[in-house]
Parts: structure tokens; sequence; C-alpha cells
């Protein structure tokens, strides 16, 4: 099943259904960064707001490129086929969110310690002359609503289908409304002559992106380095992949069991004198998402020292 | 919640009057001074319109102008020092100036095609938004 194009009917649907999301979030969000980009001016959280915008784009392209690699079948260069092109997007969809949280950390600490005064004047629209903060304010309001409103929709199908690349652009999305609604602090804070709220709001936003963002880097790390897959939301080992150590351990009593992750596949190995063929994969397979259990091979050999 | 939500949006709204504030408060000084400390770059040509919107903007504030004239580089440090709350001066909209304070769009007359020609405009010291606000509006046509 690795190798060919196969793909769960579950999965099939949720990646339409994902990959729709994703295209809006790139038509939303390339709009709300020419906005940001035009009424930026001198405020720090703005600047923040669109080179997190641009960013944020970084997932969803990620997913919409593997979720298309994902349906085909394997080649002589590569003979795995392509599902693991998911745990590629993964960390570069990671690496992503790290760095728009490592990005605002460093600039927000630079405005405070550099006590950089924003300035924000005033523009002309529509031949009234208005302080071009509430601009911002009202564009900020605007950036904040598609990815609440994306994010929202695309965390169940993630969850579904056990994509972490939606789940970190979800994640990316939450950054994103967060970020604005923090822009949103720190202009009032500048309308009400206080400088540093802008970097002070930015700063604190910005420390739990990138917990997200490193969280979701030391996962993908692991998934790429064969780890034990991990859960979607933490770094315990993933509920259903010890579901099948379990039962892959009361049936190959003298065997090792190792287990890894190619995307959202789980891929089994058993090592040991018992690990004897033909298999039953559907014996083993997880409970609530039996697709996830791809393959199990069996090396047969003796183990040396205590049997785990 | 929803009251909370009212609540701050009223104070807001109360609040657009006063919004934008200076970080430094140059406008509640020179509202309470009655005087207003602008800087004039030496060899400035007809600096007259600047120096006539300044004369009125301080009148609403109950202030007169204290006017003093040296070259650029000593006027924009004294700004950024706040030792001085305006510089009148003729000013490129490249400059490379513009980190260390705001420049106002081009005084009486339109913004040139090549933004390294200096043109005259207000500089004011970066945060003192009301200050930039306020001379923003009166700069603009």
């Amino acid at each position: 099943m690795i190798a060919s194009g196969e793909i769960p009917e579950e999965v099939r649907v949720c990646l339409r259904k994902g990959r729709r999301l994703c295209l809006w979030t790139l038509f939303w969000l390339s709009g709300i960064s020419i906005l940001m980009y035009l009424v930026m001016g001198q405020s720090q959280a703005m600047k923040t707001a669109f080179i997190e915008d641009v960013l944020s784009l970084v997932p969803s392209i990620t997913f919409l490129i593997a979720s298309k690699l994902e349906g085909k079948s394997a080649t002589d260069k590569f003979p795995y086929g392509f599902k693991r092109f998911n745990s590629i997007a993964f960390l570069i969809s990671a690496t992503a969110l790290l760095s728009i949280g490592g990005f605002m950390v460093y600039e927000a600490i630079l405005a405070l310690v550099t006590m950089e005064h924003p300035s924000i004047g005033a523009i002309s629209l529509f031949g009234m002359h208005v302080w071009l903060g509430w601009i911002m304010i009202a564009a900020l309001f605007y950036s904040a609503i598609p990815p609440v409103i994306l994010g929202r929709m695309k965390k169940p199908v993630a969850e579904r289908i056990q994509d972490k690349v939606l789940f970190t652009d979800a994640q990316t999305q939450k950054a994103d409304w967060q970020t604005a609604l923090a822009g949103i602090v720190g202009v009032i804070g500048i309308g009400f002559g206080l400088w540093w709220a802008d970097a002070a709001v930015a700063l604190v936003i910005s420390m739990s992106i990138l917990k997200d963002g490193w969280s979701n880097v030391k996962k993908s790390a692991a998934e790429l380095a064969d780890g034990i897959p991990r859960a979607l939301e933490s770094q315990a080992v993933d509920g259903e992949a010890q579901e099948v150590i379990n039962r892959l351990l009361e049936a190959y009593l003298c065997s090792e069991i190792r287990m890894r992750e190619s995307g959202r596949y789980l891929l089994a190995q058993v090592t040991g004198p018992d690990a004897i063929g033909p298999v039953n994969l559907a014996q083993f397979k997880p409970e609530h998402r039996s697709w996830r259990l791809a393959e199990i091979s069996l090396v047969q050999k003796s183990l040396d020292g205590p049997i785990t | 919640m929803t009251k909370r939500v009212i609540l701050l949006a009223l104070t807001l709204l109360t609040a657009c009057d006063s919004i934008p504030q200076d970080a430094s408060g140059t406008v509640k000084r020179i509202q309470s001074d009655h005087v207003m400390h602008a800087g004039l770059v030496s060899g400035t040509r007809n600096p007259e319109t600047a120096q006539l919107m300044l004369t009125k903007l301080a009148a609403q504030w109950n202030a007169r102008v204290e006017w003093h004239t040296a070259p650029a580089s000593i006027m924009l440090d004294k700004l950024e020092k706040g030792e001085l709350d305006v510089v009148v001066g003729e000013f490129a909209q490249a400059s490379p100036l513009k980190t260390d304070v705001s420049f106002s769009q081009a005084v009486a007359q339109p913004e040139p095609q090549d933004n390294k020609l200096p043109v005259l405009r207000i500089a004011r010291a970066h945060g003192e938004n009301r200050l930039i606000s306020v001379t923003d509006k009166m700069v603009m046509p």
C-alpha cells in the first residue's frame, strides 16, 4: 500500500477538503499580505504581521504539493512511493512556524532594546484626513477573520486523517489571528502614547508561536529519523501506534517491534525468531483509523539478549 | 462578556478624540508651557508657508513659536533629544534621516517625482503621534 498510489477513501475525501481550504487560505492570505504591506507604516506589529502573513503561506503550499504527491504510485527512482513527502512537508511547515515565532521574538526584543518609538501619521482617504492607526486597526481586524475561520475548519480535518502538515497549517492560522489581535492592541497602545505596547504584545504572542514551532520541528525531525510516531498535539507516543505495538507484542512474544511513520501511515517491523509470515494486516490494525497501518514487515532472526 | 465588549468599544469611542497621543507628551507640554520650540534649518528656501502653518497651529494651542536657526544636523539632533518640537527644512522623501525622525509630506507642493530631491518638510520626533498626525493633516492638500 505504501508504494502504491492507493489512498483510503476517508483520507481521499479529507485531502480534497484540506486542499480546498488551503487554496482559500492562499487566496485570502495573499490579499491580506498586500493590504498589510500597503498600510504597515512604521508599526512594528504591522511589519511583523505582514512578514508573518507571507511566511504563513508556506504550510498551505507544502500541504498542496504533498497531498498531490501522495496519490502517485512508486517509480524506479522512488520505489517506496511518495507518501513520505508528507513528512518532508511537515518539516518545512514546522520550520516556517518556528521562523515566524523566532522572527517575531527577535523583532520585538530589538524594538524594546533600541526603544524604537513607532510613528503613525495621518493619511487622506476619500477626501477625509484620518489617523493611519485607525486604518491599521481595520486592516488587522479584517486580516484576523479568515485565519480564525480557516484554522477552525482545518483542525478537525487534520485530526481525522492525522495530517501533521494541515495541523501545523491550522496552528499557523492561529498564529496569524493572534498576531493580528496583538497588532490591534499594539496600535491602540501607540495611540495612547505607549511606544513599547506594540513590541511588548508581539513578544508575548511570539513566545507561544515559538513553542508550537519548536514542538513541531522536534516531531517532524523524529518522524524523518524514523522515531516512534508522535501524537498530533504532543510529544507523547501516538495512541494508535501504541495500540498496534501492543497487538504485535502479544502475537510475536519473542520478537522486537519497531514502529515508524511515513506521513500519516504506520509502518511496523517485527524482528525475532518467531517473525514468520504470512501476516494478516487486518488483525493488527488500530480500531479507530484502521487505514493507518500500512505495512508490517517480518524479519526472522535470533535475538541476542533479553526480548523486549 | 458582551457587556465588557460594549464597555471597551464605548471607552475606545470616547477615547477616539484623544487618540493618538504623544509618547513623550510634546503637544501637552506645548499647551501647558504655551511655547512651541521650532527649528529652522539654515539656508532653507521659502520656509514661510511651513512657518505660518506652525504659527497657526501653536495659536490653536494658545502657544507662541520660538524659532531657532542652525544647520540640519544640529537641529535634527535637538529634535531627537526632545529639545525642539518640530524642525522646518528641505529634506528628500528617500532621506536616510527618516529612520531618526518622522518627515511630513512636502509642504505647499505635491510630492516630487524624484524622491531624492529635497523639498520643504516638517520634521517631528518619532513616536510623537499626536503632533505627527496633526501636522500631517495640516500639510495635506
